[in-house]
């Protein structure tokens, strides 16, 4: 493994939590959370030589992560391929479940949201600045302000808050 | 309950959940070895392949119509060349669909580039599939009359044998219209949708 290579698991080592809470976002079976990590990592990898820090690592891996999970091409293909060629016991099979009442009322109300309002959610959650996550999604902070307010109401109406 | 508390429960909920599956420095490295640099140079790899030895077997074709001196070795090679223009389109598409990000930009700059490039591209494919096939239609019942006649002073059944020209270049309009539609279609509208998301709006 060259430097570059050490490089990019490095850079993965230390952000491969931002990979995960993507993957949890918009999966619902351990298989498929699997292979959406795999095809992440392909994207990463893919973009990596022209990264050059002109945004922080984290919003870039948002970016790709968020892109990949809205299955813009390949959702057919991520069930086609499932775990033929993954090396299932690299991963923890432990299959993930919410630990109270309250995470999975939570997790009902998220995926109750369409996808690009589960990705605004999410970064909301994951306290990201406005700037930030304007930069991610490509919509003005004001317009993310709506958004968000908006998200609040709906989830509200969904979780009885 | 508060934003707070739902904050607190999401990061509860994903880090235990993350906890589960993290994966060490070596797990990482034997997933990147094994799968991501493979199934990329894979990728890549077949599709230059496909391309290369599409265009190979093309040209050999056309060099051994040359050389046998085949009455219609006009006709051979425009037929092989038609098809090989018509599936360069096709793995283009693919191949910008597959690996032309740019990820300077954010995902919305992402997602309208990707949806325009490819409107244009199911566009030229449908225009240009159809123009192909009815220029061969065309160039067949020419060349057919010539070997039959021996000149290119065409009669009325071969103005008439013509006309079908018309009727498959619509045929093969909608053919490559639902082809396209059922090719790419789901993808430009999956696009579109998260687009139409990103909107005020919505």
């Amino acid at each position: 493994m060259n430097t570059y290579e050490k490089d990019f698991i490095n850079i993965l080592e230390q952000n491969q939590k931002i990979v995960h809470k993507v993957c949890v976002l918009y999966t619902q079976s351990e298989e498929d959370h699997q292979d959406l990590f795999q095809e992440i990592l392909l994207q990463l990898w893919k973009a990596f030589p022209k990264f050059r820090g002109e945004s922080k690592i984290t919003t870039w891996i948002y970016k790709i992560a968020l892109y990949t999970a809205l299955g813009s091409l390949k959702k057919e293909k991520r069930k086609q391929k499932a775990v033929e060629d993954y090396k299932l016991d690299l991963i923890h099979s432990t299959s993930f479940e919410p630990e109270n009442d309250r995470q999975e009322e939570l997790q009902r109300a998220i995926n109750k949201l369409e996808k690009m309002e589960k990705a605004i959610v999410m970064l909301y959650l994951e306290e990201r600045s406005y700037k930030e996550i304007s930069e991610i999604m490509g919509i003005t902070e004001s317009n993310v302000g709506v958004k968000i307010n908006r998200l609040k109401t709906k989830l509200k109406e969904v979780l009885k808050v | 309950m508060e934003w707070e508390q739902l904050i607190t429960d999401w990061k509860n909920y994903t880090d235990l959940s993350f906890e589960e599956k993290k994966l060490s420095r070596e797990e990482l490295q034997s997933v990147f070895e094994s799968q991501t640099k493979n199934s990329l140079q894979t990728i890549n790899r077949n599709m230059r392949l496909d391309a290369i030895l599409m265009s190979v077997v093309a040209a050999i074709f056309i060099t051994l119509a040359f050389v046998l001196n085949l009455q219609s070795r006009l006709f051979i090679s425009l037929s092989l060349m038609a098809l090989v223009t018509i599936l360069l389109i096709h793995y283009r598409i693919k191949y910008l669909l597959i690996n032309k990000l740019d990820w300077k930009q954010d995902l919305r700059s992402v997602l309208q580039r990707l949806v325009n490039r490819l409107r244009l591209y199911m566009l030229v494919y449908k225009i240009a599939a159809p123009v192909l096939v009815t220029c061969l239609y065309i160039a067949m019942q020419t060349n057919l009359f010539f070997y039959q006649y021996g000149h290119y002073q065409f009669d009325e059944t071969y103005w008439i044998k013509q006309t079908v020209a018309i009727p498959l270049a619509l045929v093969a309009f909608t053919f490559i219209s639902w082809l396209t539609h059922k090719l790419y279609g789901r993808d430009l509208k999956n696009m579109q949708e998260n687009l139409e998301q990103l909107s005020l709006s919505q």
